[in-house]
């Protein structure tokens, strides 16, 4: 009979998320959180397919956005709508600070290690990842920063039009969730035409399939290396000034601005890079919007009692990775598999 | 002073050395054959030269510079094109992208069109993946990667091999075109080919130079040649 009684439940949940009202609701909170997942895994998988390297300092990047980004909506933000400026100019000033960050770690301590075995790659940037994390929190204690729950300042600095919550055909959303979604298809497009139709793009693509042959052909293989490793990092950092904003966060994980930030984030963008396939944009786009669907639609459940557990977003994500590993262990539209030679 | 100056290379795989005591020149305008078994160090010549590995012992010099343990992609762009044996195009790049990517400057587009009208059978691939190419196309579109980035010197791997005669025959003909802007350093193992194209040899055994010199009349008569190459 609970068999009986739980079956109705979840077709009678099914034909309600039909509702337009529900259903507008998990696409527009779809959208928002594959954006997130496709800016932070961005970075992961051109840096991944280009180099070869595993960035396990990724999340701790992400974080370093987030507090950077954070400290400096809370500076510069005049309030109104000109905060939405202030955050353009934060997510900027961001990209550029972490981005020649990002090319500085490559040129002095992943390069000399590129002839190494992964496991090297692995271990240095697990290294700077804790090194980074601990920074951070000293960082914050020193300004007083919360580091266990949400840092509020740039939550107060967020502009009210983004703050506010809309109606369309019955569904609610945020101005954020829209804003999200907004910077994410900007982002999708900037970086589509920068690797299909810039020279740059055209190094980066021939290197991924065979940087040797690319430099006997000229091309300055070191400074692709380290422009890519930058823009992967910058790109990290403005999708962690996002997430500062965005209390909902990832998988069910709680979003803001907490020490936990580089942790919840650099999972999540592994598994986006894998099903996406390794080196893949197209791919990562692709698996940032199918894992971005499920996160949605798996919150929705838990929110509306359908389901009783808070982890099912966390599990969907990685019965996903398990069932793209056992099917197409190269990914979505990768050309490669997962390996460590 | 020669175009490309080989002095003295000894050149390692690991432990294993490959190159011993070679030295070899290319002049101005000329084409120069590397000939030899298969495994004798041939192509570890090119890739001395090119930086892919470098030498421990000895120097290669360029245009006058010493280029020895410098980028590859730096002795490349002081004007030195390489169609390795293999071919390697980038498969998932489209002909047009593989050719645009060689070109090292100047008037980018206008030379992507000169080298599509150099090889007019590339035209018909032009927007399609390099994957989806023959054998033969896949050799032209590698000779006109290394045409197009306006190289004084090209370096060319067994052009002729794994293709039909027909095709082989395109291809040597496209060389001769391209000796007229570049000299060419050319591994061919098929030895009338060689003869006929070259102006010079360099015989390689066991990573060592063990036979020089002109190869006018050497297409006549290769007998000693060959015994040497037990072919």
């Amino acid at each position: 009979m609970i068999g009986v009684e739980t079956v109705s439940v979840f077709v009678l949940s099914v034909v309600e998320l039909f509702q337009p009202s529900e259903f507008i609701g998990v696409l527009v909170d779809a959208l928002s959180k594959a954006s997130l997942y496709i800016m932070i895994a961005a970075g992961l998988t051109i840096i991944f397919g280009l180099i070869g390297v595993v960035n396990f300092a990724h999340g701790s990047m992400t974080m370093l956005g987030a507090y950077l980004g954070g400290f400096l909506v809370t500076v510069v933000s005049p309030g109104g709508l000109l905060s939405v400026a202030a955050f353009f100019v934060a997510a900027a000033g961001i990209f550029v600070v972490l981005t020649v960050a990002g090319g500085a770690m490559e040129k002095a301590l992943i390069k000399p290690i590129y002839d190494r075995s992964p496991i090297y790659h692995i271990l240095l940037t697990l290294g700077v990842a804790f090194v980074l994390d601990e920074l951070i929190e000293i960082g914050a204690t020193l300004y007083g920063i919360s580091l266990i729950s949400p840092w509020r300042a740039p939550l107060d600095a967020i502009p009210g039009v983004l703050d506010s919550t809309y109606t369309v055909a019955g569904a609610s959303f945020r101005g954020l969730d829209i804003f999200e979604i907004g910077i994410g298809v900007v982002a999708v497009g900037v970086i589509w035409y920068f690797i299909n139709r810039t020279r740059y793009g055209l190094y980066i693509r021939a290197c991924t399939e065979d940087s040797e042959m690319a430099e006997a052909l000229g091309v300055d293989v070191p400074r692709t290396f380290t422009l890519v490793f930058g823009v992967g990092v910058g790109l990290a950092g403005v999708a962690g000034l996002l997430l500062t904003w965005d209390l909902t966060g990832l998988m069910g994980q709680g979003g803001g601005a907490t020490i936990f930030l580089s942790t919840s984030v650099l999972l999540p963008a592994f598994v986006v890079v894998i099903v996406g396939g390794l080196g893949s944009f197209e791919g990562t786009v692709l698996a940032g919007l199918l894992v971005g669907a499920v996160d949605a639609l798996t919150t929705w459940l838990f929110v509306n009692e359908v389901v009783g557990f808070s982890a099912l977003p966390e599990i969907s994500l990685f019965v996903i990775l398990i069932l793209v590993l056992a099917v197409r262990p190269r990914g979505i539209l990768g050309s490669q598999e997962v390996t460590l030679d | 002073m020669a175009l490309l100056e080989i002095e003295d290379v000894d050149t390692y795989y690991g432990d294993s050395r490959i190159l011993q005591d070679v030295s070899m020149e290319v002049g101005e305008d000329e084409i120069v054959a590397i000939i030899g078994r298969n495994g004798v160090g041939k192509t570890t010549v090119m890739r001395t030269v090119l930086q892919m590995t470098p030498p421990r012992e000895g120097k290669v010099r360029f245009k006058g510079v010493d280029v020895t343990g410098a980028e590859t992609h730096e002795v490349a762009g002081m004007g030195m094109g390489w169609v390795p044996e293999d071919r390697r195009p980038f498969t998932q790049l489209t002909v047009e992208e593989n050719i645009r990517i060689s070109v090292k400057g100047g008037d980018i587009d206008g030379k992507v069109e000169k080298a599509f009208e150099r090889f007019p059978l590339l035209t018909d691939s032009r927007n399609s993946k390099a994957m989806k190419m023959s054998g033969g196309e896949q050799q032209m579109l590698a000779l006109a990667r290394g045409l197009v980035g306006d190289n004084d010197l090209l370096m060319v791997d067994e052009p002729s091999e794994g293709l039909s005669p027909k095709v082989a025959g395109d291809i040597m003909n496209a060389l001769e075109d391209a000796a007229e802007d570049s000299s060419l350093l050319v591994i061919e193992q098929n030895l009338s080919v060689a003869f006929d194209l070259a102006d010079r040899y360099y015989m390689l055994d066991n990573g060592e130079v063990v036979s020089q010199g002109e190869t006018e009349g050497l297409d006549e008569d290769p007998e000693e040649l060959m015994e040497h190459l037990r072919v």
